[in-house]
């Protein structure tokens, strides 16, 4: 008699509850990560660099099921299979029932996509993951420059320390968090984009042009560019509208304050509120006010709140013991209510390092994460700083109002946006056309 | 690089307008990066929306001719709960086709509950009972199994609906026990099955079919 497999599963984190039951139109909780080289991607290569790193990401590895109370993650052997890109940015990718991989690796000429559905890992632990591909790759690529050594990548986690729960490990039951009112924000009210599609417009800026100038206004980068986002924000509300604050929730990577090697979901959030209704709305006034919020937000004391409220969620007996189709319904209301308090979501992954050997090599990184309603995510390596605007609506006022703003500081910026004009395309059939008749 | 003078940004690949202000681009274009997407004609859901059309459509045209003919609604009551049934089975096989566990599994409870209500309103001669619950769950199980091995599938792929067909099996046994049955050996032989199934689950995978359960219903 053959012996039974053991299959080994999880719980899905904290912070991940949440994510599969609120997927919702252009909202997919998808997000991508970019990587761009110097020279075109070799598929095959990626393929095997994509196999190797796959193995030493195991929490990677997993397939989410059904249970009657929760969602779950499950071990399983499927290897990733690196595709040609051919479909929107952070296009869906968990669909009920199937057997495949929460995460998918594609290339489009000189650039490596990685998106990643965010219940198996946070911003953190996708990026250490794409490092690893990109790092794999670049050596198999280029063998030929790294034959005397081999260059170092910067982390060394173990398996069970990236697959731990940074959540569970720091909660604390007798941290409460303290009732506060919620307030409605200020929301856009736009079109949205057909078929449920998500803009992607990225702009590209020298970090060192983009620090100065935030040094003439005597800041620092974040805050500097959280306050040309609010303003550009704000140039789209009307007279009425005014009266509600515009609110910014910035998820904050909790592993700089809560030593953590995990893998897995591990931030938190806090959010900057600006009143146009009470303050006077110039940009000294919204840079010191979104400093001091930082300031005092951005505390261990302040962040431990913050978790533990989330922890909540999942420890309280109703929710528990809700069937999983009833918790579906009920986090998606929580969800639209939490909504309605929130303007806009900026995601700072950071400054992403490299070994040095690959200077030359890696021209960028791209971060975009996929919303139901508009975003900005930044990164940043080495000199290339990008900011990447996904939204969910037609129009694209603000991401020029954000980018003009910019310009009109003196910093020189580079635009690529992922959407394409319906006119080209006729042309280009019709120039198709033409020649096949030329050929006749 | 393209430009574009009112924002004063430069626009990487190759735009007809500045995707900011679609406004005009000076300089040359570059080779995009970004892919064109082709989208699929149809929506995910046309074929279901076509199958409640053809339902809908069918339904009127019945009562429509049942009504010209006789002058009132006779025989089409019954030609319209046919067509319900059809639409029910039709669309879960469509909405599960890529999952044929799954699949079976919904079919085998939709089919039964349908011929039992059928049995009930036109006079519960017992047939529902007596024939189509025992044989379909018998069908079902056994059709899992087969699938389950000849597609090689993971243990964690067909447990939970081996396990779930293995314990519907039983209801026959409980109708025979309630003295629903009239005619009883399907019934016995669906019960024999349902027993040697959940023995040989639970003798020979106890580790694994224990493990599902425990999954699935985690707190």
């Amino acid at each position: 008699m053959r012996r039974e497999k053991h299959i080994s599963w999880s719980r899905l984190d904290n912070a991940a509850k949440i994510f599969p039951s609120t997927v919702e139109k252009s909202d997919t909780r998808v997000f991508r990560f970019s990587c761009e080289l110097n020279d075109d991607i070799d598929p095959e290569l990626l393929q095997k660099a994509a196999d190797r790193a796959a193995e030493s990401y195991p929490t990677f590895n997993m397939i989410m099921k059904k249970g009657l109370f929760w969602y779950y993650l499950e071990n399983c052997d499927l290897k990733p299979v690196v595709t040609e890109e051919n479909d929107h940015v952070c296009a869906a990718i968990y669909e009920e029932d199937a057997r495949s991989l929460l995460y998918r690796i594609t290339y489009h000429r000189c650039r490596i996509n990685l998106e990643v559905f965010h219940v198996i890992a946070d911003g953190t632990g996708a990026i250490m993951f794409l490092k690893t591909i990109v790092y794999r790759y670049l050596i198999y690529r280029y063998s030929e420059l790294f034959e005397g050594e081999l260059p170092v990548l910067d982390n060394d986690a173990s398996f069970s320390q990236k697959n731990s729960d940074g959540f569970s490990k720091y909660y604390d039951k007798s941290i409460k968090m303290p009732r506060s009112k919620s307030v409605k924000a200020f929301r856009l009210k736009s079109e949205r984009l057909e078929n449920n599609r998500l803009s992607a417009i990225e702009g590209f800026a020298s970090v060192k042009s983009v620090i100065g100038a935030a040094h003439n206004n005597k800041t620092t980068l974040t805050v500097f560019l959280t306050a040309l986002y609010i303003k550009a924000l704000s140039m789209e509300m009307s007279v009425s509208s005014r009266k509600k604050p515009v609110v910014i929730n910035i998820p904050v990577n909790l592993r700089q304050f809560f030593p953590s090697e995990t893998a897995k979901n591990f931030f938190g959030m806090i959010s900057v509120k600006y009143d146009f209704f009470r303050r006077d709305g110039s940009l000294e006034d919204i840079i010191s006010c979104v400093d001091r919020q930082f300031k005092e937000q951005l505390t261990k004391e302040k962040l431990a709140v913050r978790m533990n409220s989330l922890a909540a969620l999942e420890h309280n007996p109703f929710v528990r013991i809700a069937p999983l189709p009833l918790k579906n319904r009920v986090l998606r209301i929580a969800r639209h209510i939490t909504v309605k308090g929130e303007t806009s979501v900026i995601s700072n992954v950071g400054r992403i390092q490299m070994p040095e050997q690959f200077d030359g090599l890696i021209k960028s990184f791209s971060v975009f994460v996929s919303t139901g309603n508009i975003q900005l995510n930044i990164c940043s390596f080495n000199d290339v700083l990008q900011m990447g605007i996904t939204s969910c609506y037609a129009s694209t006022d603000v991401q020029r109002n954000f980018f003009r703003a910019l310009t009109s500081q003196g910093i020189e910026v580079t635009i690529r946006s992922n959407d394409s004009y319906a006119e080209r395309e006729q042309k280009e059939e019709a120039e198709v056309c033409n020649s096949a008749e030329n050929a006749k | 690089m393209q430009q574009c003078r009112k924002c004063k940004v430069n626009v990487d690949g190759d735009k007809e307008r500045c995707p900011l202000c679609q406004g005009e681009l000076t300089g040359s274009p570059e080779p995009e990066m970004y892919p064109k997407i082709t989208e699929s004609r149809f929506g995910s859901d046309f074929l279901l929306k076509l199958i409640a059309f053809i339902s809908i459509s069918a339904a009127a045209v019945c009562i429509g001719t049942d009504y010209i003919i006789s002058g009132r609604i006779t025989w089409s009551l019954i030609c319209i709960g046919g067509i319900i049934c059809a639409w029910l089975t039709t669309s879960v096989g469509i909405t599960y086709r890529r999952r044929i566990l799954k699949n079976i599994t919904w079919e085998l409870i939709l089919i039964t509950a349908l011929s039992v209500i059928w049995d009930r309103f036109t006079g519960w001669r017992g047939w529902s009972v007596d024939f189509v619950l025992p044989c379909a769950s018998i069908c079902s199980v056994v059709s899992i199994f087969i699938i389950a091995k000849v597609l090689k599938m993971k243990a964690g792929e067909y447990m939970l609906y081996l396990i779930f067909g293995g314990f519907y099996g039983f209801l026959p046994l409980i109708c025979l026990i309630a003295g629903l049955t009239r005619i009883t050996y399907p019934s016995v032989i669906c019960s024999c099955i349902s027993i040697i199934f959940i023995a040989a689950l639970f003798l020979f995978r106890g580790k694994t079919t224990k493990e599902e359960i425990e999954r699935r219903f985690h707190l």
